[in-house]
């Protein structure tokens, strides 16, 4: 295993422990009652969930990057995160979100909607540019159709819920969601990893890639489905969590050689350890209400987004690329 | 082994091209801007189909082939190979065992060797100049050790010194028995360095022969509208425009 990989494996280890103690209430088993119910029910499914929503992101960020040869690709851009939030919508304006797995169910419907979508429109040996199109399209497509139900939502407080649920958020999640997402996340990052090997490739570009024996419709249907399963499972259970699966590779890749193979391991681990921190800092900080995680790591993900784009503009490229 | 085209036609591109390639042999596609070098290229290397015709690999028809059987025999070298990725040399030339499903160390060491790229093997592309990068792409093409290379304008970008060193390990790959062909803009290089040279002109093939014949003044006025002459040094043909 790869130096990077111990690192992170290491620094998960440690916030995990840490976020298990971490949050309105600093456990000390000896004075805090019901330590054990607090540590059991909330805080363990919390930072599970925390960990494996992040690794999702991260190695589907990892694998888009290098996908689209683009240190600026996210998984957003293939439109499957924004159908999963169109699903979870859907569900709060017919008002069925109060059932527990109707609202994550809707999402993983939204999501395999929008896979099937692309996968339709791209057909078997769509380019790398139909794709990406194909993948914007359905981002705002989903977009507007999200826009118009929150105008025409049935009342003031299934908007509120709608909005706020979209802010992204791990509050109040317990095992039920632990039990949905980490299947299928595990599932979508092996699917990555069968798509290592033509992701490697595609670093001589897409014609030599294909002299290789790459194809481009097998990578393809290995991409939608982990993009689907991680980045779908991930928005049915927390929400729109954005900027992880951009920043991430960036982060991980001077770690490694920076071959795409080499980054979806170590970009998942760092997924995990980057929004298990910060959903713990959301915890600790002493605003009256938490604040949203999806907020937290856009703050943070916005400016690191323009200081890449000044960086770009410098005619830097050991860094980015 | 022969790889040959039978009647290839793509709309708009190539009409009715035909020819027989051999192994062992430094074969050049010439021809003005736009005249489908690079189609024909692609299509011999199985990455494009064409709408009419065929291509045969041996006794194969190269369409049929696995993509991953189609690339142990047949390496291509796009035209302004850039790497993506900030990777090691080595890293790049390892590509080319990926249809083989293996990262064999033999055969990239010799790649790497073959193309005095040893002592730089682990340095990052982007510190590589324009020459480097260019031997570290056919090594990873050569690291593959494919029946026949195929190259898009591997010289174009290139100083003389470094075209001459280039073609000069093609010769030699050709030599061990490999089949190369190449598409060239520089009509002096296929005079005098390759074996045989096909003439493009709007998707016909205009010519399919020896250099001198070829690439003869006559088919080149034809062709690119330019008179020129060849002037004999010893052997070694200039052009010179009149």
């Amino acid at each position: 295993m790869s130096r990077a990989i111990w690192i992170l494996l290491a620094g998960l280890v440690v916030a995990f422990a840490l976020s298990l103690f971490a949050g309105r209430v600093w456990l000390d088993f000896a004075d805090t009652p019901n330590a054990m119910v607090i540590l059991a029910e909330l805080r363990l499914p919390r930072a599970l969930l925390a960990m494996i929503v992040g690794a999702g992101l991260g190695a589907a960020g990892a694998a888009m990057q290098g996908y689209l040869r683009n240190p600026l690709a996210d998984p957003g851009l293939f439109g499957i995160a924004p159908g999963a939030a169109l699903g979870a919508v859907t569900s709060f304006w017919f008002g069925y979100a109060a059932s527990a797995w109707l609202l994550p169910i809707f999402a993983l419907i939204g999501a395999a909607g929008a896979m099937a979508l692309l996968a339709l429109i791209a057909g078997r040996t769509g380019g790398i540019a139909l794709f990406t199109l194909a993948g914007m399209m359905i981002a705002s497509l989903a977009g507007a159709l999200m826009s118009l139900a929150i105008s025409f939502a049935p009342n003031a407080f299934a908007m509120s819920e709608i909005v706020t649920w979209l802010m992204g958020a791990l509050t109040d999640r317990s095992w039920r969601e632990v039990y949905l997402a980490t299947p299928m996340t595990l599932i979508g990052i092996v699917c990555f990893w069968m798509a290592r090997k033509d992701l490697d490739a595609l670093i001589l570009g897409d014609a030599a890639a294909r002299s290789l024996g790459m194809r481009s419709g097998v990578l393809q249907a290995w991409l939608i489905a982990g993009v689907g399963l991680t980045v779908g499972s991930g928005v049915a259970v927390a929400g729109i969590i954005g900027f992880v699966g951009l920043i991430v590779p960036h982060l991980v890749r001077p770690l490694t050689d920076r071959r795409p193979s080499s980054l979806i391991i170590p970009s998942a681990l760092a997924g995990a350890l980057l929004v298990l921190i910060a959903d713990s800092v959301v915890r600790i900080l002493p605003t009256v209400t938490e604040l949203r995680l999806g907020i937290a790591l856009s703050l943070i993900g916005a400016p690191f987004f323009l200081w890449l784009l000044l960086k770009m503009r410098r005619g830097y490229s050991g860094g980015l690329s | 082994m022969t790889l040959s085209a039978h009647a290839i036609s793509l709309e708009g591109r190539l009409s009715g091209v035909s020819t027989a390639l051999r192994s062992g042999q430094i074969t050049a596609i010439c021809g003005p801007n736009g005249a489908g070098k690079s189609t024909l290229l692609s299509i011999l290397a199985g990455l494009l189909v064409p709408d009419s015709g065929n291509v045969q690999l041996g006794g194969d028809t190269l369409l049929n082939l696995a993509a991953k059987a189609r690339a142990q025999r047949i390496g291509y070298l796009p035209q302004n190979g850039e790497a993506a990725w900030d990777v090691a040399v080595r890293n790049v030339v390892a590509l080319g065992r990926m249809p083989h499903g293996d990262i064999a160390d033999g055969p990239i060491d010799a790649a790497l060797e073959a193309l005095d790229l040893t002592a730089l093997a682990n340095r990052p592309m982007s510190q590589l100049s324009g020459g480097e990068k260019a031997r570290a792409f056919l090594a990873r093409v050569l690291a593959g050790e494919p029946d026949w290379i195929l190259a898009d304008e591997p010289l174009a970008a290139l100083d003389i010194a470094h075209q001459l060193a280039l073609i000069g390990h093609m010769k030699r790959e050709a030599q061990s028995g490999t089949g190369v062909v190449i598409v060239l803009h520089d009509l002096s290089l296929a005079m005098n360095h390759a074996d045989r040279v096909l003439v493009l002109d709007q998707g016909r093939l205009i010519a399919d022969g020896m250099p001198a014949e070829a690439l003869a003044e006559r088919h080149i006025a034809d062709v690119w509208g330019v008179d020129i002459q060849w002037l004999d040094d010893d052997g070694a043909k200039a052009l010179v425009v009149r």
